[in-house]
């Protein structure tokens, strides 16, 4: 009579066991991204905060040279710089609302003119999510997890 | 609990995208602001999602490709392809650089007006296009034209580096430059495959056209491998097959010239129309991409040939046809051309739509134009 909840009890501690392991490789994969050792060629400052991401409403996906370089929750106003070793520099302003390049080291400073990205104008711009720098090969993305699009939401 | 279940939420939208992690792709899951997508996601075909890339160094200029592929590992391997394709074609459409002793754009420039410089066989197919289209009457987009461009592109780049000292180019130094942009002093040779340029000062710009015809070289690969793309070369856009998602067509935004990120900040928007495309190409000239400002007025980087001077007859043309390279081709030449003559040369041409933006936002368009915009389709 007492074998079943006993094996049931084993099963739940390998589940829990299992979703402790995953848990733990997602949590570091995540961790890691702020300084990947594959991208020498930028810095995160600051490294990305696990712990505010749980209540932002959207994220700032940061792209280096075509490669993901960190994620950055938009949980408070602050600055984030992206400083690539050959010397340029992007500062990005966060807001709770949304983001802008607030200044960057290229010649031609479009992206500085592109102006501010929010939850609530996205879909008005076209751009739409996107802030560019191309002579940085800089790369701004707002997510928002769950939003849908309307139909006619440009694909380009 | 809350937290826990937050949590838990957060993680597995982590889940989503960390298997993309350091790609040089995303699959547009983890986009769906980017993404119409997410409102149907992959009903009608659903072994087929979404990917995306970026390239920041082809073309001067950013370079994205989507499409609908069983894997990532499958996208990757076809759209490595594309790249690699058009890392060739930059190569030998690049005006500035060399590349060994590859007879690219620069080493004909530098040594065709020594000796007839045998070039690659779709550099030289380009070439008689040119010339074909030059030949047919329209004499508004002229390769030969590079001398004037030259000092344009000079004075716009210093321009844009230092613009306390933002000039335009002297008149002189413009009229003399345009003593040496006859078309004819191009020569061209079928059987050598070679160019050379019977006036030493002459000098080649492919900057109309190039983009272009490099989109259409990369098509059939991709229509094969993966039918359901687009592909973007900085505001050349080709659309395969359409989307598996359950829509008709691919959404294109037309960019509003008259707006900027003031517009949207203050509640407005800057697309102008959205075009709904599959199989077709659609590219727009405007004068808000390339400019710089002398005096607090713009100057743009679309040289009308007979003025010398940017031409200021239209702040944006949109041409939708099937080649790219035919579309680039027109979209500069109809951003010169007074809309009564554009509108002949679109005429003429079975197929090709184009739309019109005046500088007073006056928009026109040929009449199967409509088809694929929303803005006139929803206004009767």
């Amino acid at each position: 009579m007492q074998q079943p909840p006993v094996s049931l009890k084993k099963n739940l501690v390998v589940i829990f066991a299992a979703l402790a392991v995953i848990l733990v490789v997602l949590i570091v994969g995540l961790l890691g991204r702020g300084a990947q050792p594959s991208l020498p060629a930028a810095t995160a400052d600051p490294a990305p905060d696990t712990e505010g991401k749980k209540d932002a409403k959207a994220f700032l996906f940061i792209s280096v040279k075509g490669r993901l370089y960190a994620i950055e929750p938009l949980d408070e106003e602050r600055d984030v710089t992206i400083a690539q070793e050959t010397g340029e520099t992007n500062v990005i302003h966060l807001t709770p609302e949304g983001f802008r390049m607030h200044s960057s080291t290229c010649d031609n400073q479009l992206c500085i003119g592109q102006g501010e990205v929010t939850v609530e104008n996205y879909t008005r711009r076209i751009l739409g999510p996107y802030v560019l720098c191309l002579p940085n090969q800089v790369e701004l993305q707002l997510v928002v997890p769950g939003a849908t699009a309307a139909p006619d939401t440009p694909d380009i | 609990m809350k937290f826990g279940s937050r949590l838990l939420a957060f993680l597995l939208f982590c889940a989503l995208i960390l298997p993309l992690g350091g790609c040089e792709s995303t699959a547009e899951k983890s986009a769906p602001a980017a993404s119409p997508t997410a409102a149907a996601p992959a009903v009608s075909a659903p072994d087929a999602t979404r990917y995306s890339r970026r390239e920041y160094d082809l073309f001067d200029t950013e370079v994205i490709l989507m499409g609908f592929a069983a894997s990532q590992e499958e996208f990757t391997r076809v759209t490595d392809r594309t790249v690699e394709q058009l890392r060739e074609y930059n190569r030998i459409f690049d005006g500035y650089n060399a590349y060994g002793d590859l007879h690219n754009l620069y080493y004909v420039n530098e040594h065709a007006a020594q000796a007839p410089v045998e070039v690659p066989q779709v550099f030289f197919d380009l070439l008689i296009w040119c010339r074909d289209q030059w030949q047919q009457g329209c004499r508004k987009t002229n390769i030969a034209m590079g001398a004037v461009l030259k000092i344009w592109h000079d004075y716009r780049t210093e321009g844009i580096n230092h613009p306390e000292n933002a000039q335009l180019p002297p008149a002189e130094l413009l009229s003399e430059a345009a003593g040496h942009t006859r078309f004819d002093d191009l020569v061209l040779d079928k059987d050598s495959r070679t160019v050379y340029f019977a006036d030493p000062l002459l000098r080649l710009d492919l900057g109309a056209v190039a983009k272009g015809y490099a989109a259409d070289l990369v098509l059939p690969d991709l229509m094969r491998d993966m039918p359901s793309f687009l592909l973007s070369l900085g505001g050349n856009v080709y659309t395969g097959n359409a989307p598996m998602d359950g829509r008709t067509a691919w959404n294109v935004g037309v960019q509003d010239p008259k707006a900027d990120a003031a517009v949207v900040a203050a509640g407005g928007t800057d697309i102008l129309d959205v075009l709904q495309v599959h199989d077709l190409t659609v590219v727009t000239s405007g004068d808000y991409w390339r400019f710089y400002v002398v005096d607090g007025k713009k100057y743009h980087h679309i040289i009308d040939p007979d003025t010398l001077m940017p031409s200021e007859k239209m702040v944006s043309v949109t041409i939708v046809c099937e080649s790219s390279l035919l579309a680039d081709y027109l979209s500069t030449t109809l951003f010169i051309l007074p809309y009564e003559e554009g509108k002949k040369i679109i005429d003429s041409m079975p197929g090709v739509e184009a739309m019109w933006v005046e500088p007073d936002g006056t928009i026109l368009a040929t009449e199967g134009f409509a088809r694929y915009s929303r803005n006139m389709q929803n206004t009767p």
